[in-house]
């Protein structure tokens, strides 16, 4: 899987919008209604030429499993750049359950993968953030962030209120 | 800016977050917030 940029004015948003249009169809939902709140927000996204919010998607092949927001920007309390990552959704055919289940797997770590090969190159950062909007996600992603952390790749990762926060150094 | 070796933390990540879908199954991840459906049951529910 790879992660890339989406933009209105270079056409990867139609390439987008027209596979998830066609899943919607396979799966007997309407994209104009699906998921229309961080949609909206990544087609936002998608509009601007800025060289620190880009609308992002993971795709496998032609197709494409994932989209976010990924922002670069300085916060205080961390040493140098931070890129959050927010609003991620998922793409109909996995949310409607219509792939198997290493699809679920691979997508959740093409994200990961995906923010920090961003964080390399593109959208450089020293601190990837990673947005939980739910109890769930906190609870998985906290699990996850201690597991991770015991490999010790990372400089830290924890899960800490509503962010996952991997620092590299 | 040290760059990582992205082939070593790619291969953590994976690790990491295979043993972490294993180990909550996919009905709990397919109830994270990723998934646009996992708001329609929680609204679902609610109502």
């Amino acid at each position: 899987m790879e992660i890339s940029r989406l933009l209105l004015g270079d056409g990867t948003w139609s390439q987008f919008e027209s596979d998830w249009r066609v899943q919607c169809e396979t799966v007997d939902d309407d994209f104009d209604c699906y998921a229309p709140a961080p949609l909206s927000v990544i087609r936002d996204f998608a509009s601007r030429e800025s060289d620190k919010d880009w609308a992002v998607a993971v795709s496998h092949g032609d197709r494409f499993m994932a989209a976010a927001c990924a922002i670069r920007t300085l916060q205080k309390g961390f040493d140098g750049p931070v890129l959050r990552i927010r609003e991620v959704t998922v793409c109909p055919l996995l949310d409607y359950g219509n792939l198997d289940e290493n699809a679920y797997v691979d997508t959740l770590i093409g994200i990961l993968n995906g923010a920090i090969n961003l964080s390399e190159s593109g959208l450089e950062a020293q601190h990837i953030k990673l947005h939980l909007r739910s109890p769930a996600d906190a609870v998985f992603f906290r699990a996850f962030g201690m597991t991770l952390d015991s490999k010790r790749v990372f400089a830290a990762t924890e899960a800490h209120g509503a962010w996952l926060t991997i620092s590299k150094a | 800016m040290a760059k990582l070796d992205q082939a070593v933390t790619a291969q953590a990540i994976a690790e990491a977050m295979t043993e972490t879908v294993h180990a909550f199954g996919i009905p709990f991840v397919r109830t994270l917030s990723f998934f646009p459906s996992a708001s329609k049951v929680v609204v679902a529910e609610a109502a």
